[in-house]
């Protein structure tokens, strides 16, 4: 499951530092801006199969890619 | 009638109207006319010259805006999230007379940039006084510059557009008369000010006493606080670039039930997809989708069209519409440089009266691309486009390296030219990643550069480094080392092949 959020994250962002720092703050690091978390939302919907609707997104739950691996988590498992 | 008397028409009538109105608070006309009169009354003795307006997109920046036209002067609107060279480069190029301060700052480096004596800190101002006797005779008007907004240049130092108040006038009388007229119209104003899509959201509304829905840089970048605010807040007219609408439809919130107020949306900044503009069709059946265009050279935009079903339908890319009255838009072929019949394509030239003064105190840039046709005012846009049978105006791309992301204008010049600036860079090539509409996702940077460390460090040396010259949207997202630069037979860097080597087109 990590993995793939890893993957899908490097995939959106074209950057992969936030693996030695899951808890990087992805957007301060510019990994990471509105548009870049929108892409995230769609290509991770469609890896996992699950719906995230922008309007639930607070991001201080989304921030980091160890905090995104738990939103899915989450979601899958709802 | 100058604006400024125009806004005071406004205030006499709808004094109690909300102007302006932000997640916490909002303010009436007669507030923001008092609050922008004492303003006007604390600079009422700065010499001539264009102001610097500093702020958050806030209200208060609005209010300086509105003083500084009420004393005689240009305004130059300054983001605070802007980097500090880039402040420091538009501070350069201006020279303002003075700078208004419009947030508590409380970023020791920038307070440097405004010491002397001609700055001035709204948190010291009275705003408990007020001010409904007009005391009007300087205010801005004719030909005068009216605002002055930078844009991206290709050296990497900004230019500045000087708008004129008869530009910006003609502007607002078009969005007034030839848009769908909405009594107590409630206008979304999402752009940043130093983006002229924001234009779009303040005066014409204020023209007509409707009032300005803001949202805070903090609302747009955290979707959560984006749709609590959107969902309870009443919005009849949607600006906004179609990026943002984007995000908007992705949320299944975002529905006429939700919205009934919403009825028409106008979108500038960059192009609208087919599919976006059938989304909303299908979601908001009975609002008015519009679709315009215009460089911030032409203040705004200069041609619109409604987006109906036949159209979608029609086109594969959107058309970007027919001219606001007083303009002429003609198509010049690049090499020939002769006007060309309908159908051909060419360089867009945008003639008549919502043509820009020019570039503020660059005569270089200025002569370069602003010219004359039989005594009226025109620009190159470098934008290349045709006029189709239906008298559409269509868009087919850049001749040159400006290009969209997001909205923001770019000239890719810029981010090679600071790119290049650190110290460790030898040479950079800025690409554009663009999707199979051909609209721009994202950029590359490829450099050749002398670095001991292993490329992941030396990426995130060479972002921050860039973050201190360019604002955060110019940061390319992906960076490729290349030891040298192939080169085309003039031995100049092959672009052409480095973008097949790296995004592999």
């Amino acid at each position: 499951m990590k993995e793939r959020v890893f993957d899908v994250i490097e995939r959106v962002s074209g950057m992969d530092d936030f693996r030695e720092d899951e808890n990087m703050d992805l957007f301060e690091a510019g990994i990471l801006d509105s548009m870049g978390a929108i892409m995230l939302i769609v290509d991770l919907e469609e890896e996992f199969g699950v719906s995230l609707p922008p309007s639930e997104m607070d991001r201080e739950d989304w921030n980091t890619a160890a905090k995104i691996v738990d939103r899915i988590e989450e979601k899958v498992n709802e | 009638m100058s604006i400024i008397k125009r806004l005071e028409e406004i205030v006499k009538q709808k004094g109690e109207v909300i102007a302006f109105i932000d997640k916490d608070k909002e303010w009436t006309f007669k507030k923001l006319w008092s609050d922008s009169q004492e303003i006007r009354k604390k600079i009422s003795n700065v010499p001539e010259g264009p102001i610097l307006v500093y702020g958050a997109n806030d209200y208060r920046m609005l209010t300086g805006f509105i003083g500084t036209s009420m004393a005689g002067h240009p305004y130059v609107p300054m983001d605070s999230h802007s980097p500090f060279e880039r402040v420091k480069m538009v501070i350069e190029a201006c020279n303002p007379s003075a700078i208004i301060i419009t947030q508590e700052e409380d970023r020791e480096e920038y307070l440097n940039l405004f010491d002397d004596n001609n700055s001035f800190y709204l948190q010291d101002f009275d705003f408990n006084v007020n001010h409904e006797k007009a005391n009007l005779s300087k205010e801005v008007v004719g030909d005068e510059t009216y605002y002055i907004i930078y844009t991206s240049g290709t050296t990497g130092v900004p230019k500045g557009v000087a708008v004129s108040h008869n530009n910006l006038e003609t502007f607002s009388d078009w969005m007034i008369d030839d848009f769908d007229e909405i009594d107590d119209n409630k206008v979304l104003s999402q752009a940043p000010y130093v983006f002229d899509l924001s234009i779009f959201s303040l005066y014409p509304t204020l023209l007509r006493g409707g009032t300005i829905v803001s949202l805070s840089k903090e609302e747009i970048s955290n979707f959560k606080l984006l749709f609590e605010r959107l969902n309870s807040s009443e919005i009849n007219t949607w600006v906004s670039t179609p990026s943002f609408v984007d995000i908007c439809l992705l949320d299944p919130s975002f529905t006429a039930a939700n919205h009934s107020g919403l009825k028409q949306f106008i979108f500038c900044g960059e192009k609208l997809e087919a599919s976006t503009a059938k989304k909303l069709l299908d979601k908001f059946p009975e609002a008015s989708v519009w679709n315009t265009y215009g460089p911030t050279e032409a203040t705004g935009a200069i041609s619109s069209v409604k987006i109906t079903d036949d159209i979608v339908k029609n086109y594969d890319n959107l058309p970007i519409g027919k001219a606001k009255s007083g303009v002429e838009i003609r198509i010049q072929d690049t090499d020939t440089k002769e006007f060309v019949e309908d159908g051909n394509s060419g360089e867009i030239i945008i003639v008549g009266n919502s043509v820009a003064n020019g570039y503020y105190k660059n005569e270089e840039k200025t002569h370069e691309a602003f010219f004359t046709i039989d005594g009226t005012r025109a620009y190159h846009t470098g934008d290349a486009g045709f006029i189709d049978e239906d008298g559409q105006l269509n868009y087919v791309g850049r001749i040159d390296f400006q290009i969209k992301l997001n909205g923001f204008r770019i000239e890719l010049g810029d981010i090679e030219n600071n790119l290049a600036a650190i110290d460790e860079v030898d040479k950079a090539v800025v690409l554009p990643k663009t999707n199979k509409g051909n609209k721009v996702t994202g950029l590359v940077a490829v450099i050749s550069a002398e670095c001991d460390e292993d490329e992941k460090t030396f990426t995130k040396y060479i972002k921050k480094e860039l973050s201190k010259r360019v604002t955060d949207y110019m940061i390319p997202s992906k960076y490729v080392y290349m030891d040298t630069f192939p080169l085309n037979q003039n031995g100049k860097i092959d672009r052409k092949k480095i973008k097949e080597e790296v995004l592999g087109l």
